[in-house]
């Protein structure tokens, strides 16, 4: 890998593109070669940081049996700043709103740039297994969630069901 | 097929001095035929025998002091197997109504009765002496029996004893190869006059010379080599879904695909191999994994014919492999748990390999290349200056490992200059790459910065 030193600063800039690209691919290759029990990520053919998800419903939880499709895209400044990831599927949850934007302090504040795509989705997945109704993103969940949590329990099976099943 | 000619079989196609050490299937065979012949003149053919050891410890009501128990033990006093029958009788008459009384529901005709009556008569001696109400105690020693465990004793003794010393070849032949291999991938330090050792006193004016031999170095293909091999994870995997050891079959494909991937790689030519005793201790490298997958279909094939063996011998005779009091009693037979194969690769792990420095050992957790040049942090985690730079840009202050907040304050008295030297020393290609590419990296960004798009600056 080396270009010569009078190279075009347009070649420049996609020789560097091509690096950063292969921080990417090979985290691909091993997520390939060493899936995590209960998670696929597949890059698209067009776009390399676009990521088809499926999270499966942790057993115990309420949303055993489901399985559940997020989108996953690398910005531009990945690892500097943290992937993003958003649920497709409805999902009944304190901690994730009707867009399914998720509340996890290492997609945020606490990112850091030694994390991979396999831990954040090792994240979600525990996530999903532990609620946290203090901390919420769903305000009208969570509040359910306080109160009554075997009714809440209830819905989050009955959502999985409608909306997750496989 | 019989197991017999499978084994003799598998036996063919391993080398000589593993094969020769097998064990004597079709002797212990031949000798389960003998047990089989003794155990009739007894009258004990093996439906008999079966129904008799399985009465005991059952029918503790009425039955218990008319049914014969059969007890099978395995007298090991001496040091050897001794094998033998205790059961309990009405004392042998001439009498044959008498004998009836044995009889047992549903199993014995009476002929065998008959026999085991008169083998009573012909040989007194089984009579221990102890008499119990009308019953007199039998103990009859089983010599063919004896001989049979005998053998498969002294057999895995032997197989035993010959793993030592497979193990022992190894570990020389590893030595000799680790010897090789270290002389003929030097780092740069040892292969060109122009290597100086960098320190942050004085930028380079401090450089000391050090050995000045030209010899060639094949350290890059070496290195390429023993990464891909703990790729292919022939023998084991560490993967979450299958982990463990792989069978003989996975492991010899993998095997097969590393060979075939060198080879499509050039390693195996004088492309990227320039030293004739690479090449050579390649070749030998080779042989010591197919050595080891031979070592594995050995281990195995022992122990599939142990269990078979076991298996036949119960089957023909109904004796089963364990004293009826003591189920440890088999600790004489040593047992060959198969884990030899799991040592060599071990010993090749931890012998061998480490002699290169990986690459995935001194790498960026950031951006996941050879971390040069590198920069220690307060925590004492290393990153590449690159990416601290860019972590210090964004204002980003924690430590990506542990978070304690050590980025912001690192300045050029970070640099550990032990790891940049000993990091040209052994990647002197990759940290050349890498700094080239900092280097444009830094230059776009100072662009970025400017404003300037980078078409125009074509134009200008
Ligand atoms: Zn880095
Ligand atoms: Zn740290």
């Amino acid at each position: 890998m080396s270009l010569p030193k009078a190279s075009p600063p347009h070649l420049r800039r996609a020789f560097v593109a091509v690096h950063r690209l292969t921080i990417v691919i090979s985290e691909t290759e091993r997520l390939v070669a060493d899936p995590v029990p209960g998670i696929t990520a597949a890059p698209h053919d067009d776009n390399l940081r676009y990521f088809d998800v499926t999270i499966q419903g942790p057993d115990g939880s309420p949303f055993q049996q489901g399985v559940f499709k997020l989108e996953l895209f690398l910005p531009e400044e990945y690892p500097m700043a943290p992937p993003k990831v958003r649920f497709l599927t409805k999902i009944y949850h304190p901690n994730i709103d009707k867009l399914g934007r998720i509340c996890l302090d290492i997609l945020k504040d606490k990112w850091s740039p030694a994390l991979q795509i396999r831990t954040v989705l090792l994240s979600i997945q525990a996530l999903l297994s532990a609620p946290n109704p203090d901390d919420p993103l769903a305000p009208d969940v969570a509040k359910h969630y306080k109160e009554n949590e075997a009714d809440a329990h209830r819905v989050s099976r009955e959502w999985t069901q409608l909306y997750a099943s496989k | 097929m019989h197991f017999s000619k499978v084994y003799a079989q598998l036996l063919q196609d391993l080398p000589p001095e593993l094969a020769e050490n097998s064990f004597q299937y079709r002797e212990l065979k031949k000798l389960i035929n003998q047990i089989a012949t003794e155990l009739l003149a007894l009258g004990l053919e093996p439906t008999v025998l079966h129904n008799l050891l399985q009465s005991e410890g059952k029918g503790k009501g009425k039955e218990k002091e008319t049914a014969p128990t059969v007890f099978y033990e395995l007298d090991t006093t001496s040091g050897k197997i001794e094998p033998r029958l205790r059961l309990w009788v009405e004392p042998p008459t001439s009498r044959v109504e008498e004998v009836g009384e044995f009889e047992i529901e549903g199993s014995s005709s009476l002929s065998s009765q008959v026999s085991l009556s008169s083998a009573l008569q012909r040989h007194p001696e089984f009579l221990s002496g102890l008499r119990i109400g009308s019953q007199v105690e039998v103990v009859i020693p089983l010599t063919s029996d004896s001989a049979f465990f005998q053998l498969l004793a002294t057999s895995l003794q032997t197989l035993q004893a010959h793993l030592v010393t497979i193990n022992a070849q190894f570990v020389r032949t590893l030595v000799e190869l680790t010897k090789t291999v270290s002389d003929s991938a030097r780092p740069a330090s040892s292969t060109s006059s122009g290597f100086r050792v960098l320190s942050g006193l004085k930028s380079d004016a401090g450089g000391v010379r050090v050995g000045a031999s030209s010899a060639k170095s094949d350290l890059n293909a070496w290195r390429e080599i023993f990464a891909l091999y703990v790729e292919t994870e022939i023998f084991e995997s560490i993967h979450e879904r299958d982990r463990g050891e792989r069978s003989v079959e996975e492991a010899q494909n993998r095997l097969r695909k590393f060979a075939d991937r060198m080879t499509a790689r050039g390693l195996k030519d004088g492309h990227l191999m320039k030293l004739k005793q690479s090449q050579d201790a390649l070749d030998c490298f080779l042989q010591l994994n197919v050595f080891i997958l031979n070592v594995k279909k050995f281990e195995l094939a022992n122990a599939e014919a142990t269990r078979k063996i076991l298996k036949k011998r119960m089957k023909r005779t109904a004796l089963p492999t364990t004293d009826s009091n003591n189920l440890n009693s088999l600790s004489l037979i040593p047992v060959i748990d198969g884990s030899l194969p799991r040592i060599l690769v071990q010993e090749l792990g931890t012998t061998l390999l480490p002699i290169i420095p990986s690459l995935e050992d001194y790498q960026c957790f950031i951006c996941m290349s050879l971390a040069f040049k590198p920069i220690r942090l307060a925590c004492g985690h290393l990153f590449c200056v690159r990416c601290l730079v860019k972590m210090q840009k964004r204002g980003n202050g924690d430590c990506p490992m542990c978070r304690s907040p050590c980025v912001l304050v690192a300045n050029r008295s970070n640099v550990d200059w032990a790891m940049l030297n000993f990091m040209r020393d052994w990647f002197p290609e990759e940290a050349t790459v890498k700094l080239k590419q900092n280097e444009r990296e830094a230059a776009q960004e100072q662009l970025e910065e400017l404003g300037l798009p980078e078409e125009r600056c074509i134009m200008m």
